[in-house]
């Protein structure tokens, strides 16, 4: 029955291949504009009762007129082909009555699920079958303005990314996935649906879509910016407003500059709940210079494949620097993937306190330099550990270090263990040598 | 030209030499021109009134909103197991409109709008007179599908404050913004009018006793009060359809009154409230919702003279406590010049009988009744227990709104009103330094927002003026920069980091809260003082928590239902780590001996200083939780306002019918009073107004012995007739608070029985009296339906229900009364007939709710 869908499938395939190609070369199959459009003449099948949902053309986009259905909102389908690797795109318009306050708009490619949920802060989810759960793929989707959305999938690569507006880095990355079409279905079936569990204020919810393209490869569709030899990936966590990560990436001059911020939901209990707003794409080989994991939680942060990501950044050359702080460290750190990359042993235990402050001193003739032209900084708190054999220790405070580096394949780590906390959080921010101190350790590119 | 002088002109402008009608139709406009005023329509917008222009002065008002609006009923019919949603509004700027103009006469044109919504069909006729500036209006409209009110708006930007553009409402002649996006309600007949002194324009809208209406809503907001734009509304407000049969056939009158000057004003408001009586009590408005014993009182009395004529008058006050205890309050005298509305001051004692009480006045003209009013207010020590409680959030923190906030809530009989999300940090930080700052609380997981000092402390005051008790909410998380300033202070996950609530980022500002390692006694006693200091700077009259002293459960109290015990499972879920790496339960093994110690501790320093400070906290108060926790429940409870948040949802299989609820409410009730608290279940919201679902559901609640702690968003005489319940709860508290009624347990239910329907469910107690007890059941007519949050149509009226009581021996009935919440709150007298050793008394009639108060002597 398999065999007799994928004969199927390259049927269409090939029916469909008349449609163009991009700049890129990739395989157009899909490229709706709605400047006219005719559910009659078109490949686009209705499903909707008029009380469920209303599908028509106007003023150059798709008006999608939904109604207050409990999962009977109807729909709108066309078949694609299954490739391997493909990427759909779609605008959408949402509306910004209140009491928009469920699930509304649906999208589905194959077996692939997502849908728009304002009970919270508006969020694009992906429905987890196996799980029987969604899960969010990105937060504070705008209202009353054009959005837009894209999925890229690698199949071969078990890679499904999806990316708001045009960035190039995307919200959500699953891996282990693919797109296939669902069982029965001769290719990969794409469909806007309406949840029906939305009301707005009038009862009535417009929402108005356009673009949607699909097409298949996994070239982008927007050029990332990270194209230099010197991009620095920021992965911030709660405390990187103290550790001045961007100051640090600024000494790499001209470089590209990319944060990630990680976030934090709601937890109940003492399991703290981090994710990571963007991530860089697995999809594309744009490898960094440096690396920064500033206060960056590593369980739940970044999550296992990221760090393999990175740690084979860095193998092939970049720098990892890791500013630690009371979310990026400590025990958390022990059980992930980056943990062998560190030039040091931690220690799970309490933090040093020294309540009365002590002095940054020097471990080597660069920071030597540093700290008679900077005012020693005077350190409060500091992560206890242990540096590693071949680690170079630059800079410690009685006795203990507090910045090492270490090569680690073509590339370097380095390690800052002083935490900004208590009266450090106000010395650490304001002191004027922080970004010297780093530069004779970051790559030398300038 | 005063209001007495145009009097005498008005008519002669009234009768000036008509000048010919006409109508133009171009670009989509519709201009109907009269020699004073023109008035254009949009025909793309429905034939909407869009601008009046002074055909005098040149000077033109324009509505960016206006027209016709209908409100469909939006309950669901069946169980959703979900609140309600918006209800849908239909606008009559989205219809397809026909309109027709026809000459009457010379004098007089009509313009007449036809369309249709899904509920209905609507027919508006507009009357232009060429020597007037009021523009008759009536609507038609055949109701097919159900509808709960419509209502004709006039929203106008060029009215409302800003930088020195005041706009004043009259006859009130007062300037009072709206409440953020909320206006105030005011009783038909009446003809209101905004005037923008500077620009001189003005626009009014009025309607008589037989229009059809119900209110006229007034409201005003500047960007004087911190909003981005100026606004002004007057809208007329249909009584409500709801209960109408379907297909029916309803009509609404009203009156625009096109330009013109305030003195013009006050003859529009006369010719819609007419003569009848010639002078009325327009409000009796005693200062504040809450007296202590014996505090000087006053209550403000406005009279308006509705005659052309010098009117003397005398007005006498009365005090009603109890169930219908008199007290005299005195007489005044005073003259009103014709048309004139004038404030007088009442004062008062509020003498030392407690709980609710009923201020009256009694107007006389040539030594004869003419009009009475009353209005509500309280006498107590402890603010939770007469009002109910509200919620406020800085969405609607901008100054100049503190006062129409605040009397939005004083209407509504609140009497505690908790300030929601205002820290800079909830442990350290309860006295910002800054006049401006934002809120870095649990809720900046959702939202920003930004405070300032003159308006929080402006708002208190408003509030405290009104006798509403300002409570501060706090729920000890500590924010991301004290996180970080005092990491000591955190509790630790597993993995070694602190234990972050939740968070978010905001216009690129990170905010996150965790929760503390509080658990010190010398920690408790410093957060106590700077609470101390919060109150000084402030003026909080009490606080209500978020969290708990418990070391082992979730900070947020509402997660408490999800932990069983404090069995192994349950212990490793909430298991953290101090700073050290030390496990809580190691170091808190008798978490409820700590808690109870702690919050004693905290409770005791601020009592230090201020002695009628009020705690209130949010409390798992289920029989099992209070078991689990017999000492913490004890401190927390202790003449305490506790939030019952985990009963708050009657969709909840557990709750989700009205017996259901009861149960649950009144068990905890029952618990918390025993310790001299006041129970209130919050924040109650998604029960649309005017419903069967909200009323019921307010009963339930006071019958219960809990009080309604919700939002308040609409004024009085509005759809939402939650004033009106919250009127009655106030002025009966004693028999529906005082901690000494004790519900009777199941062995004692026959000896208070009900022959009535089996749908009349009764709340039965009983209180120790000097002489001997009274029996107080409260008989709530439930509908057909049990589900709590559906569609309800208005149950059957239950009438001459028989309530029989066992009596004790030696024990004889000294009266019985029923209490009735419509059209006002009163007590009437009931037979008692014996029959053998029961007392017998038959409640003439039961709509939704009635109080039977049996008192008894040895």
């Amino acid at each position: 029955m398999r065999r007799l869908f994928s004969a199927i499938s390259l049927l269409l395939a090939g029916f469909l291949s008349v449609f163009p190609q991009d700049a890129r070369g990739a395989e157009i199959h899909l490229d709706e504009k709605f400047d006219s459009f005719n559910l009659e003449e078109g490949q686009w099948n209705l499903s909707a009762t008029p009380d469920a949902s209303q599908w028509e053309a106007e003023e150059g986009h798709l008006k999608a007129t939904f109604f207050f259905k409990p999962y009977q909102g109807g729909e709108i389908s066309r078949m694609l082909p299954e490739v391997s690797r493909g990427e759909l795109s779609f605008k959408v318009r949402f509306p910004t009555e209140r009491g928009y306050d469920h699930f509304a708009l649906q999208v589905k490619l194959g077996n692939l699920h997502t849908a728009f949920n304002h009970v919270r802060q508006h969020e694009w989810q992906r429905h987890l079958p196996e799980e029987r759960r969604w899960t969010v793929l990105s937060g504070k989707i705008p209202k009353g303005e054009w959005t837009t959305f894209r999925i890229r999938f690698d199949n071969e690569a078990g890679v499904i990314e999806y990316y708001r507006d045009e960035e190039t880095t995307p919200v959500h990355i699953e891996t282990d996935v693919a797109v296939l079409p669902v069982e029965g279905s001769p290719g990969l079936e794409l469909v806007f649906g309406n949840y029906g569990l939305s009301t707005g204020n009038s009862g009535v919810l417009v929402h108005w879509l356009d673009d949607i393209t699909f097409r298949e490869g996994t070239a982008p569709s927007s050029q990332p910016k990270a194209t230099q030899a010197k991009g620095v990936m920021i992965f911030s966590g709660p405390g990187a407003e103290w550790l001045r990560a961007k100051e640090i990436a600024a000494i790499l001059q001209n470089a590209e500059v990319q944060e990630y911020p990680i976030l934090n939901r709601l937890a109940l209990t003492p399991r703290n709940q981090f994710y990571p707003e963007r991530m860089p794409t697995r999809l594309d080989d744009h490898p960094p210079s440096l690396i920064i994991l500033a206060d960056a939680p590593l369980d739940g942060g970044l999550p296992p494949f990221l760090q393999e990501q990175l740690k084979g950044y860095v193998e092939k050359g970049a720098t990892l620097l890791i500013l630690d702080g009371l979310f990026g460290g400590g025990a958390a750190i022990q059980t992930n993937p980056l943990i062998s990359l560190l030039p040091a042993d931690l220690d799970p235990g309490p933090l040093l306190h020294w309540p009365e402050g002590v002095t940054l001193e020097p471990g080597d003739e660069a920071t030597a330099a540093c700290l008679a032209n900077h005012e020693a900084p005077r350190l409060f708190y500091a992560r206890a550990l242990k540096a590693k054999e071949g680690a170079t220790v630059h800079a410690s405070a009685q006795g203990r270090p507090i910045l090492l580096s270490q090569r680690y394949g073509e590339g370097k780590v380095i390690f800052w263990s002083a935490l900004p906390c208590g009266e450090s959080a106000q010395t650490l921010l304001k002191w004027p040598g922080w970004a010297d101190l780093f530069t004779p350790l970051l790559p030398n590119e300038n | 030209m005063n209001r007495f002088l145009a009097l005498f002109l008005f008519p002669f402008v009234v009768q000036a030499e008509p000048a010919p009608l006409s109508h133009l139709e171009k670009e989509g406009r519709l201009e109907i021109a009269t020699p004073l005023y023109t008035a254009t329509f949009d025909q793309k917008e429905g034939y909407r009134l869009i601008a009046l222009k002074d055909q005098q002065s040149g000077k033109s008002t324009s509505f960016t909103k206006s027209g016709l609006r209908v409100t469909e009923e939006g309950e669901y019919r069946e169980f959703m197991n979900r609140w309600f949603g918006n209800p849908k509004v239909h606008e009559q700027y989205d219809a397809a409109v026909v309109a027709t103009v026809e000459k009457v006469s010379g004098e007089e044109l009509t313009l007449t709008l036809q369309w249709e919504h899904p509920v209905g069909k609507i027919k508006q006729v507009y009357r232009f007179a060429a020597g007037t500036r009021q523009i008759h209006s009536e609507v038609n409209f055949t109701i097919t599908a159900p509808v709960v009110e419509f209502s004709y708006l006039l929203e106008s930007p060029q009215f409302g404050s800003s930088d020195g553009e005041t706009t004043t409402l009259y006859p009130d002649e007062t300037l009072w913004s709206g409440s953020s996006i909320f206006g105030f309600h005011h009783r038909i007949p009446e003809g209101k009018f905004l005037y923008n002194q500077r620009q001189q324009n003005g626009f009014g809208l009025g309607a008589t006793a037989t229009s059809g209406a119900a209110s006229i809503e007034t409201f005003l907001r500047g960007k004087q009060e911190g909003f981005p734009s100026r606004l002004g509304r007057l809208s007329i407000h249909s009584t409500t359809t709801r209960w109408n049969p379907l297909p029916s056939e309803v009509s609404l009158r009203f009156t625009l009154l096109a330009g013109g000057t305030p003195d013009e004003s006050f003859l529009f408001s006369q010719a819609m409230t007419g003569e009848d009586p010639p002078v009325k009590i327009m409000e009796v408005r005693p200062e504040k919702n809450l007296y202590a014993p014996g505090e000087e009182a006053q209550t403000g009395i406005t009279l308006r003279n509705r005659s052309n004529k010098v009117q003397n008058v005398e007005i006498a006050h009365e005090l009603i406590s109890g169930i219908d205890e008199v007290r005299s309050l005195g007489t005044q005298k005073t003259t009103l010049q014709p048309l004139e509305q004038k404030r007088l001051n009442a004062p008062w004692n509020a003498g030392q009988r407690l709980h609710g009480v009923t201020f009256r006045t009694r107007l006389f003209l040539n030594g004869k009744e003419i009009d009475r009013e009353e209005e509500v207010t309280s006498i107590n020590t402890f603010a939770p227990q007469p009002g109910q409680m509200a919620i406020l959030n800085p969405a609607g923190a901008a100054e100049g709104s503190e006062e129409g906030a605040a009397e939005l809530h004083r209407q509504n009989y609140i009497t505690v009103l908790e300030y929601y999300c205002w820290m800079p940090d909830q442990l350290f930080d309860l006295t910002p330094d800054t006049e401006e700052w934002h809120p870095h609380t649990e809720s900046q997981g959702a939202y920003e927002g930004t405070l300032t000092r003159t308006y929080l402390k402006t708002l208190s005051q408003a509030v405290d003026a009104r006798g509403i008790g300002f409570y501060a909410m706090l729920s000890g998380f500590v924010s991301l920069p004290n996180i970080y300033r005092y990491p000591e202070r955190m509790r630790y996950t597993a993995a070694g980091q602190p234990h972050l609530y939740n968070g978010a980022i905001h216009n690129g500002k990170r905010y996150a809260v965790g929760p503390a390692n509080f658990f010190d006694r010398d920690f408790v006693r410093d957060w106590a003082k700077e609470m101390v200091a919060s109150i000084e700077e402030f003026g909080w009259k009490g606080c209500r928590w978020d969290c708990n002293f418990l070391p082992n459960v979730p900070s947020d109290p509402l997660a408490m239902d999800a932990t069983s015990d404090v069995g192994a499972a349950n212990l490793q879920e909430n298991r953290w780590y101090n700073f050290k790496g030390e496990a809580s339960d190691q170091l808190f093994p008798d978490a409820d001996q700590t808690g109870a110690m702690l919050l004693k501790e905290w409770r005791s320093v601020v009592a230090e200083r201020y002695p009628d400070f009020v705690y209130g906290t949010n409390l798992y108060s289920t029989e099992e939780g209070a078991r689990r926790i017999p000492n913490y429940y004890k401190e927390a409870s202790n003449r305490s306002l506790i939030l019952l948040e985990y009963l708050l949802n009657p969709n909840k299989e557990a709750y989700h019918t009205w017996e259901k609820w009861a149960y649950h409410l009144t068990g905890a009730s029952q618990r918390i009073r025993a310790n001299g608290g006041q129970p209130a279940v919050g924040y109650m919201r998604g029960f649309l107004p005017g419903g069967v679902a909200q009323a019921l559901s307010q009963y339930l609640v006071f019958a219960s012995g809990v009080h309604w702690a919700a939002y308040v968003t609409s004024s009085k005489y509005s759809l939402d007739d939650s004033w009106k319940r919250f009127r009655h709860a106030m002025r009966f508290s004693e028999y529906f608070y005082d901690p000494a009624l004790i519900a009777l347990n199941e062995g004692q239910q026959q000896e208070v029985t009900i022959d009535g329907s089996e749908r009349i469910l009764p709340f039965r107690y009983q209180r120790k009296s000097k002489q001997g007890r009274d029996i107080v059941v409260h008989l709530l007519n439930r509908p057909r339906q049990d589900w709590i949050v559906v569609h309800h149509e208005r149950p059957e009226v239950r009438e001459n229900v028989r309530v029989s009581i066992a009596l004790k021996e030696g024990e004889k009935v000294k009266r019985a009364a029923v209490l009735l919440p419509d059209p006002y709150p009163v007590g009437q007298p009931l037979e008692v007939t014996l029959n053998g050793d029961r007392a017998e008394v038959v409640i003439p009639r039961l709509e939704l709710l009635a109080s039977l108060v049996v008192e008894m002597v040895r």
